[in-house]
């Protein structure tokens, strides 16, 4: 998606540079929710405030709206089916295969010096086998990161 | 309703890293905490979100909208995934100049970061635990994580390839059934 987006706002409309662009997405990287909704809600402010970030929001979300929608309507009447049962037992694999490489990804990016690899070990170890929510997990690591970096 | 609607306000406020990096947040909260779906609804969930365009935190949070509490579900669920992302994004706009130098944002953000793969992680393990050992999911498995971490493939082909195995296995198997 990010790709597109970069397209569009630099080449197709001019509105921000490729600096711009690049602060652009570190801010959303950073800031909690989805990359691109963020993207889109930083780049619609900048152009026209908060109506602006309001109108890009709502145009990045309408069409994944308009396709679960639609997908939903198609899941309720064909999930049960044979067919689809099948279909679905092997994304399975693929799915668990797709986060996994999301997680290669971002592990050697993140984990840059031995605090950054503690961290990730700790919240690893505490996410998988103590019951403490996530969130509070994240939390707890960010406002450590505010003492230790 | 508010119930569903604090429940994504929360996955969108602290989902940080994009899409998966949620999976273990609405895990807990909508399968551990609520039980208001199957663990196998919410993997079957997960391959339709990716399947289609969209931002799959969004995606996610439409579907699963939908599966609790209909068409009014999945917009509560919409807006409270977005909502805290047009909040804090206005904020830190509003104040760019003094965010962008500050060492305590900063500083909480190099914190969380690290943490970002250990949730990616820890879905990886729990989906994991889940699949049945069978050489046709592991050589799936594999090929999608090489096809994607290694040479970069667009992942739209290899959900594709999965659709396709399951349609290729559904069609062997009837027309089995049919030469009896």
């Amino acid at each position: 998606m990010l790709p597109f987006i970069e397209k569009e706002v630099i080449q197709v409309h001019g509105w921000l540079s490729a600096q711009e662009f690049l602060d652009v997405l570190a801010i959303s990287q950073i800031t909690p929710g989805p990359i691109a909704v963020n993207a889109a809600t930083f780049i619609g402010y900048r152009f026209l405030g908060i109506p602006g970030s309001l109108v890009a929001t709502a145009g990045i979300v309408a069409a994944p709206f308009i396709y679960m929608s639609l997908m939903t309507k198609f899941l309720n009447k064909y999930k049960s089916s044979e067919m689809f049962t099948r279909i679905f037992y092997y994304l399975r694999p693929v799915t668990t295969a797709l986060i996994l490489s999301a997680t290669y990804s971002t592990v050697f990016k993140s984990i840059i010096d031995v605090r950054s690899a503690l961290i990730f070990a700790a919240s690893f170890v505490m996410i998988l086998y103590t019951k403490i929510h996530p969130i509070a997990i994240i939390l707890g690591f960010g406002v450590l990161g505010i003492f230790l970096f | 309703m508010i119930r569903l609607f604090i429940i994504f306000f929360r996955v969108g406020l602290f989902t940080f890293g994009g899409g998966y990096a949620m999976i273990p947040i609405m895990e807990r909260e909508l399968v551990t905490k609520k039980n208001l779906l199957s663990k196998d609804d919410f993997v079957d969930y997960i391959s339709a979100a990716q399947s289609l365009p969209g931002p799959i935190a969004v995606n996610m949070s439409v579907l699963l909208g939908y599966d609790i509490m209909g068409l009014k579900g999945a917009l509560t669920a919409l807006f409270g995934t977005v909502l805290p992302s047009l909040i804090v994004i206005i904020a830190v706009s509003a104040f760019y100049a003094q965010t962008r130098d500050s060492k305590i944002i900063s500083g909480f953000f190099t914190g969380v970061t690290p943490v970002v793969p250990a949730l990616l992680g820890a879905s990886f393990l729990t989906l994991f635990k889940r699949i049945e050992r069978k050489p046709l999911n592991i050589l799936l498995m594999v090929i999608a994580f090489t096809g994607v971490a290694i040479f970069n493939i667009n992942p739209i082909w290899m959900i594709a390839g999965g659709v396709s195995t399951g349609l290729w296995i559904y069609y062997s198997n009837s027309s089995q059934r049919f030469s009896k």
